[in-house]
């Protein structure tokens, strides 16, 4: 009986514990079923907050968005921009990141710092410089032009070096006295410890990509190099169905809950490893 | 709000050096033989009308080519969103397109740094047919640098369900007769108008309509000073202090912008719209034209409203500048333009073209405003960094934070020193 009773407060203390995040949970999720829910209404006039019950679901504005030709053009380019950014993002943020934890150089410190400062430079004021430099390389419409400028990304760098300073000196000695040289230490010993943090910077990386609007806005010149966030606003006047709108964000945010769901379990691990460190 | 504003001036400043190095489409003039004119003329447009911007220009700029047979039009239909930065950036960086869409708060923001060729010469054959205030909000400095293409005008709409309930017979026609509505309309539990202060709110349909009404201007005729902190500033700040102490508009609105469909005055809360585009109501849960009514602006001194122009200007630094002009010149004759508004639902520029939208309903009734509207501060370099040193002082007041006296005497001292920054 008394193991009976002790299970039971046992649970309520559980309960009470877990309240106050079930609360943040449904703070968080209302404004994704909000979006949702909005996007399956019909035509432009909303009576709120009738619209945000889950009746008379039409899915009139998702067809509305598709029925745009390029919208699928817009997908495969943003998907592109997307995921070759992250790739070589990692392997740039990778590499200099090993350099930057475990070499010693003359000035690291330095450098570091002063990549770290660029983070405080507000970005419209390095827009015209980017877009100058990336228009002289004839990069403006181009794919390659949409990559490269976001390829030496502070924040990436940072979080990398700081989980790469956790990587334990000793296993690296041990390796390069096993006779590794450099790149097979890198790729064989370092690398592999990384995964938690390349799975959530690839995560992120991805987003910011995915969701990137004023780069893509200056840097493309014509509707076929489009990415979604920079095509769907161009089909939006200033005072667009709010059903349509929503129907259009649903349709950005897809592949990012894809990532994410795959990834989560590597990005779980990442936040409290790092968290930890 | 701050960081936009510092990014502006230096996009500004950027601008001005490269627009003063790049002047090639300055002195082009319309041809006047169209096979002696070649070149691709790039044109940037937002989607005015989103059901039939994508499609509608291919038809016309076929037309064209016809005629000028070595040109060759391309239009991008451009988002609306951040559209300043892009355009001053590809400015900035030589890349720029030919011909622009802009509005009247944009012209004086790019022709003070070099960046708008002079279209005079576009117009110069009927520039009468041009309303004159269509004309006037894409002049500056007595230079015109866009050729107008559309028109609105706010005036006052009424909610007839609303008013019936307060038994109000017609719409207020000046200030005292709106407070007398006011009074009737809390009774029954409903607000007179909206008012929104935020700082996302246009000042072009919120104060400056009551300042012009009680006879002021915001700045002075050499667009130089702050004109605003002046008895007509007063009047018509306390007049707005008043609706919002009386609770004759919800004080939500002071500080978040309702969405459209979701205002007070779509929502079937409020009775009046004091400076609404009757398109604004057209988007309200359950419209039925029938239950709205358009009136004349209010009257203090005068009676008058905002109103939007749109146009096309032409960039100083097109390398093909006479076949933009060429292409401007040809879009904006009257048979297209006509097409144009027709189709974007819009009101015309030109006077010829009369009452374009007379049978449809509100926005019929509305055109007959159009030609004493005003189109907000069209003299001065940067209106809408203007704008934004203005607005939180306005919101002050409102709020009770500080006197109606002392918001205006802050407001003018940020706005001096905005327009002493050019």
């Amino acid at each position: 009986m008394d193991r009976v009773a002790r299970k039971s407060r046992r649970n309520r203390r559980r309960l009470w514990a877990h309240l106050p995040l079930a609360i943040v949970a449904v703070a968080t999720i209302i404004p994704f079923y909000v979006m949702i829910v909005l996007s399956l209404r019909k035509g432009r006039s909303l009576s709120l907050p009738d619209a945000l019950l889950p009746f008379h679901v039409n899915f009139g504005a998702y067809a509305d968005v598709l029925a745009h030709a390029q919208v699928v053009r817009w997908m495969l380019n943003t998907a592109a921009y997307s995921v070759i950014s992250v790739v070589l993002v990692l392997v740039f943020a990778s590499f200099a990141a090993y350099a930057f934890a475990k070499k010693r150089f003359f000035g690291r410190n330095a450098m570091f710092w002063t990549l770290l400062a660029t983070l405080m430079v507000p970005y419209h004021l390095t827009l015209i410089p980017q877009f100058i430099l990336i228009s002289k390389m004839d990069g403006l419409d181009t794919l390659w032009g949409l990559i490269v400028p976001t390829l030496a990304n502070t924040q990436a760098l940072f979080l990398m070096r700081q989980f790469i300073m956790g990587i334990p000196d000793e296993l690296i000695e041990a390796a390069r006295i096993d006779g590794a040289g450099e790149i097979r230490l890198f790729w064989q010993i370092v690398l592999p410890q990384t995964k938690p943090i390349l799975a959530t910077l690839g995560v992120f990386v991805f987003l910011w990509h995915w969701n990137d609007f004023l780069w893509p806005l200056v840097a493309t010149r014509s509707p076929d190099h489009y990415v979604l966030t920079v095509g769907l606003n161009s089909l939006q006047a200033q005072d667009s169905s709010l059903t349509v709108t929503m129907a259009g964000a649903v349709l950005t945010f897809l592949p990012i809950l894809l990532v994410y769901v795959l990834l989560q379990r590597y990005f779980v691990r990442g936040v409290t490893m790092s968290g930890l460190k | 709000m701050r960081v936009r504003a510092m990014a502006a001036a230096l996009v500004a400043g950027v601008l001005a050096v490269t627009a003063s190095a790049c002047s090639s489409g300055s002195d082009a003039k319309v041809p006047s033989d169209p096979s002696k004119v070649s070149g691709t003329v790039t044109m940037w447009i937002y989607p005015i009308n989103e059901k039939i911007e994508n499609t509608w220009w291919k038809s016309r700029i076929a037309a064209f080519e016809k005629k000028y047979s070595k040109v060759n039009v391309k239009v991008v239909v451009q988002p609306w969103a951040n559209r300043d930065e892009q355009l001053t950036t590809a400015i900035a960086g030589g890349k720029g397109p030919d011909v622009v869409y802009l509005i009247p708060d944009q012209i004086p923001q790019y022709a003070n740094t070099g960046a708008l060729a002079d279209v005079s010469d576009v117009v110069a054959k009927d520039k009468g047919d041009f309303r004159q205030n269509a004309l006037a909000a894409m002049t500056y400095q007595d230079k015109l640098y866009g050729v107008p293409m559309l028109m609105s005008v706010t005036a006052t709409v009424a909610n007839k369900k609303v008013l019936a309930k307060a038994g109000i017979d017609a719409p207020p026609a000046t200030w005292d007769e709106a407070l007398a509505d006011g009074a009737k309309l809390k009774k029954k539990g409903l607000y007179l108008t909206d008012y929104v202060a935020s700082p996302d709110a246009t000042l072009n349909q919120t104060f400056y309509p009551l300042l012009w009404q009680a006879g002021g201007t915001v700045l002075s005729p050499d667009g130089k000073k702050a004109a605003f902190n002046s008895p007509a500033g007063v009047k018509a700040l306390t007049f707005v202090k008043t609706l919002v102490d009386r609770g004759y508009v919800p004080k939500d609105s002071l500080t978040v912008t309702p969405k459209p469909d979701q205002s007070v005055l779509c929502t079937g809360k409020a009775a009046f719209g004091f400076a609404s585009a009757t398109a604004e109501v057209t988007i309200c849960p359950g419209y039925q034209a029938s239950d709205w009514q358009v009136a004349a602006p209010l009257q203090e001194s005068k009676s008058v409203s905002y109103g939007t122009v749109g146009g096309l200007s032409v960039l100083s630094g097109s390398k093909n500048a006479a076949a933009a002009k060429a292409w401007v010149q040809w879009i904006s004759s009257p048979s297209q333009l006509k097409q144009f508004d027709l189709d974007h639902g819009y009101s015309s520029t030109r006077t010829s073209q009369g009452s374009l939208l007379a049978d449809q309903p509100l926005v019929g009734e509305s055109e007959k405003y159009l030609g004493d509207m005003k189109t907000g501060v069209t003299n001065a370099a940067a209106p809408r960094q203007l704008m934004d040193v203005i607005k939180p002082h306005l919101q002050a007041a409102l709020l009770g934070k500080v006197s109606v006296k002392q918001a205006l005497a802050d407001a003018e001292k940020d706005a001096n020193k905005q327009l002493a920054r050019g």
